[in-house]
């Protein structure tokens, strides 16, 4: 795996091998693991409990020590303070102090920085609204709820404007906004050129965020590339568009019937439940009920968004609009370096629908066997849609038309 | 310094909200109200306040020394087993940073909890310092040996050396030395060096017992020197003038008992800065008598009953010794005059004593006994114990004669009580800290609580250390003079810095011992400590298995 410039954590033949009082070999939590992890990537570490990812995210923080082989962390080693003031960092639990209010956790955290005084207030502002604090931000932390904690956690790690966050479980505890919205900010982040690594055990989280993953088992790399490339289905296309009559669907199977393709299952879309989970909530603080807990935080704060693209500027500015317009957002597929594995599915999709119109010999029934597919990303619709009229034509519009 | 502020006010914080520091200052505040209702001591007034600042400051040692080492090992171990380490070792400051910012937060935190501790104690000593006193002696005591802060000087030591080796040269010459010499050795087993130095110790002591020990009917003599009074000098005050005979040159006057208390016996007073002498003393009164030439001044013959005049006391010394007869007397009692003079102006004083036998006295004395250039003559007679002659031979060693003065007040003297304590805290939050950077919260506070009683008994281990030297084979004899010198050095004799003695016996606690012990213990014992710490921590995993 070669290093290159823009490599930001870098490890050859990591291995941390755990030892008793008598330093008897008792565990080896991670063997021989060669990660190159670049800028403005989006990294995932994946594997069962006791996999190795918490114990290779603590040597990259230098809590541990590597027993064999090498870590480079901004080029430098993981225990040099100068590194540090790069370097946001969520554990897998709020570690946070009980005593201290939300604010006065900031203000701690943010010191070590030696930010000043008029900055680290402005960040603590933005940040305590970003996560939806604002209004708890002088109750104890150890009175609030995990989740609550969760996002003060984030709160901290974000305090420097980090170029490589690293996050350890970080959905653990949290409401289905604040994971919304956390997906969000990784984005937004990834936009602005910084690096991510996420360790999770949510499948689902790190399928939409992370343009690589690394899966570990037994401490052992067992798989390692894109998301898209990992879990891409060559062998089936999917397609969603609005309600089709009969009629609509009867062209649709005589014109794949030509091209000897079958439909495998018909069935009207269902929204998301973190979509609708996401609207009622938004629909009730649009009503000002109250609640003692957490609210829907405000945008991404400033720091953290500042030097964006434009596009960027629209992500957050749908972000704002509210969770309920989620099912309509459009995240544009502008990528520096790496390619956001929702664009790639896109690419992807237009591709199989490109070659399904073109080819009309089916080469495969394979696609019978396997099991209903998930609905597709939101990111995709735009590019679906377009496929879909294009595959219609008139008969697919005189169909919306009727 | 940024992050070891940081660290520093998260640590106060910390103390803080934990109500281990509200809870010591209300068991502390509850001790001392209570303590002043409570406490008798000898029955007198001085006593009472001498058992008083003992108890709230031995209290305020002990209870702060507990809450430190509870405190110092916590706020490092608690971040390490509640993982909050995770988050600040990933933030941009050192690790030996957090351990300095840790120890300066318990030592700040210390710091207050010392300045309410000691705000409470001079509150009450001055509330007790109102009470009534028994008598004039007790007044005095409380005023000139409890709220005050005084040196003292000890006699020049005999020159017993050159006199036992006079007396071993006379041996020789008589020919009975090594007659001496053989005798000895049949109890070193024919080992003639050491024969020689049981001789030449057991002649030193006879050479000591006999200078410093005086028969019946005879008298010592000291000269004592280096006396350095305070520039302070007189203590000024007013009274009333209650009864008036100035025929017979004696005036009645009502003072306050602060300055009652500094006068002593036909010692000097000046009234309306007239020279007169005190007659008489009583606990709010006491009588002024004028030389017949002073008593027809107008300033004097001009007063009446009721009028207001100034006074101004002579500054006293004290002369503190303790007397062991070869016999003990018949009612415990050891009479005796004593004797001092101004070497330069001739100023003598003479009062004759009756004191208890081997027990501490005090004797009060005007401090214009002692001349310009700081000396004063002093002499013990001693007087047999009846009309019949009969008496005992007395021994006043020379470290239990003392010369006490009035160098400072008690205010002062309290503050740097109260430094001392805080001396002794930051060595043990040192200490906490560097056993929280490797050890598990209990089996640091034990190691921690272990080197409380160690520091105490320090001086107990020095001397046992200096009176049996090791006599085991060279090696070990070199190692363990090693390990004694590296204990006596890390470890400091608490039993020396501590601050009771001196608050109860008003012995100035110097600027230069106060130095000298900040040297020790932050410049050297608290580094070696800090150090240890900086490099423990900055070596270990703060994260475990959990695979």
């Amino acid at each position: 795996m070669p290093e290159g410039n823009d490599s930001v954590v870098v490890t050859r033949r990591l291995t941390k091998v755990f030892r008793d009082f008598w330093l008897r070999e008792k565990v080896t939590a991670v063997a021989d693991l060669n990660l190159d992890i670049q800028r403005r990537e989006v990294f995932g570490l994946l594997g069962p409990n006791g996999s190795g990812k918490t114990t290779t995210l603590k040597m990259i923080l230098g809590l541990l020590f590597p027993t064999h082989g090498t870590i480079s962390v901004l080029g430098r080693l993981p225990t040099d303070v100068r590194i540090k003031s790069r370097i946001g960092f969520l554990p897998e639990e709020s570690y946070l102090y009980p005593f201290l209010d939300a604010r006065e956790t900031l203000d701690f955290y943010g010191r070590l920085f030696h930010q000043p005084r008029r900055q680290r207030q402005r960040r603590i502002d933005m940040l305590l609204d970003m996560v939806g604090l604002s209004s708890v931000a002088y109750r104890r932390v150890g009175e609030y709820s995990k989740g609550m904690q969760r996002r003060i956690g984030l709160a901290q790690a974000l305090i420097n404007d980090p170029d490589l966050l690293i996050l350890d479980e970080p959905t653990g505890g949290m409401d289905p906004i604040g994971t919304k919205q956390f997906k969000d900010l990784i984005g937004v982040l990834a936009m602005r050129g910084k690096t991510v690594i996420l360790s999770s055990h949510l499948l689902a989280d790190v399928e939409d965020v992370c343009h690589r993953i690394c899966i570990l088992y037994g401490g052992r790399q067992r798989a390692e590339g894109s998301v898209s490339e990992l879990l891409a289905k060559r062998n089936m296309t999917q397609i969603t568009t609005e309600h089709l009559d009969d009629a609509s669907l009867e062209a649709v199977r005589t014109q794949l019937q030509a091209a000897n393709k079958k439909i495998l299952d018909v069935t009207a879309p269902r929204d998301k439940l973190e979509s609708l989970f996401l609207r009622i909530v938004q629909e009730a603080q649009d009503q000002r009920l109250a609640t003692g807990g957490a609210i829907a935080g405000g945008e991404v704060a400033e720091f953290l968004r500042s030097g964006a693209p434009a596009t960027g500027k629209e992500v957050i500015e749908q972000l704002v609009a509210g969770a309920a317009a989620a099912d309509q957002t459009e995240i544009p597929q502008q990528k520096p370096q790496a390619t956001h594995p929702s664009g790639q599915l896109a690419e992807e999709s237009r591709r199989v629908i490109d070659s399904l119109t073109a080819d009309q010999k089916g080469k495969d029934s394979a696609a019978e066997q396997a099991a209903k597919p998930a609905p597709p990303p939101l990111q995709q619709k735009q590019a679906e849609q377009s496929v879909l009229e294009e595959l219609l034509g008139e008969e697919g519009s005189s169909g919306r038309g009727q | 310094m940024g992050g070891i502020w940081a660290v520093l006010r998260h640590t106060f914080a910390h103390c803080l909200r934990m109500k281990v520091g509200v809870a010591f200052i209300i068991l502390l505040v509850v001790i001392l109200v209570v303590l002043p209702l409570v406490v008798k001591g000898d029955g007198t007034l001085a006593g009472k306040i001498k058992t008083f600042l003992a108890t709230g400051s031995s209290l305020t040692a002990l209870l702060l020394s507990a809450v430190t080492i509870f405190l110092s090992i916590l706020v490092v171990t608690s971040d390490v087993q509640h993982k909050q380490i995770f988050i600040v070792a990933s933030k941009p400051i050192a690790r030996w940073q957090y351990v300095l910012g840790r120890w300066a937060g318990v030592a700040v935190f210390d710091a207050v909890l010392l300045v309410v501790a000691g705000g409470a104690m001079y509150a009450f000593s001055q509330y007790l310092r109102t009470q009534p006193a028994l008598n004039t002696k007790d007044r005095r005591m409380v005023e000139t040996e409890v709220f005050t802060a005084r040196d003292s000087v000890h006699p020049i030591p005999p020159d017993i050396k050159s006199q036992a080796e006079q007396r071993i040269a006379r041996l020789k010459e008589e020919g009975r030395y090594s007659r001496a010499i053989e005798a000895y050795q049949m109890q070193t087993g024919g080992d003639q060096a050491r024969a020689e130095e049981l001789l030449l110790t057991q002649i030193r002591n006879e050479v000591g017992a006999e200078l410093q020990s005086v028969g019946v009917g005879r008298s010592f003599f000291w000269r004592l020197e280096g006396i350095r009074l305070a520039k302070e000098g007189d203590v000024q005050g007013s009274g009333e003038v209650t009864d008036m005979n100035l025929p017979a040159g004696l005036m009645r006057i009502r003072t306050s008992p602060r300055l009652l208390g500094r006068m002593v016996y036909d010692g000097p007073v000046k009234v309306n800065g007239v020279n007169a002498k005190v007659f008489a003393l009583a606990d709010q009164f006491f009588d002024a008598y004028f030389f017949p030439e002073d008593a027809s001044l107008p300033t004097i013959t001009a007063l009446k009953t009721a009028s207001k005049v100034s006074l101004t006391v002579d500054p006293t010394i004290q002369i503190t010794y303790q007397a062991y007869p070869v016999t003990a007397p018949p009612d415990k009692v050891l009479r005796s005059i004593w004797q001092a003079q101004n070497p330069t102006t001739g100023l003598f004083y003479q009062e004759p004593r009756s004191d208890t036998a081997r027990t501490p006295s005090t004797l009060t004395l005007s401090a214009r006994l002692v001349d310009d250039k700081g000396r004063i003559d002093v002499s013990y007679v001693n007087m047999p114990f009846d009309a019949s002659g009969a008496g005992t031979t007395v021994t006043i060693l020379n470290s239990d004669i003392a010369v006490l003065y009035r160098v400072g007040g008690f205010e002062g003297n309290l503050a740097r009580a109260m430094a001392l304590i805080f001396l002794q805290v930051m060595f043990l939050a040192g200490v906490g800290v560097f056993c929280g950077t490797f050890l598990s919260f209990p089996v640091a506070c034990l190691v921690t609580l272990a080197v409380l009683p160690l520091g105490m008994a320090m001086g107990f281990l020095t001397m046992a250390t200096t009176l049996s030297p090791i006599e085991a084979n060279p090696v070990m004899k070199q190692i363990g003079g090693a390990a004694v010198w590296a204990i006596k050095l890390l470890l400091p004799d608490l039993s020396k810095t501590s601050p009771t003695d001196y608050l109860v016996g008003g012995t100035d606690i110097g600027w230069g011992f106060l130095a000298r012990t900040a040297a020790l213990t932050i410049g050297l014992r608290v580094l070696v400590v800090l150090a240890g710490a900086c490099v423990i921590f900055s070596r270990r995993e703060l994260a475990r298995v959990q695979v």
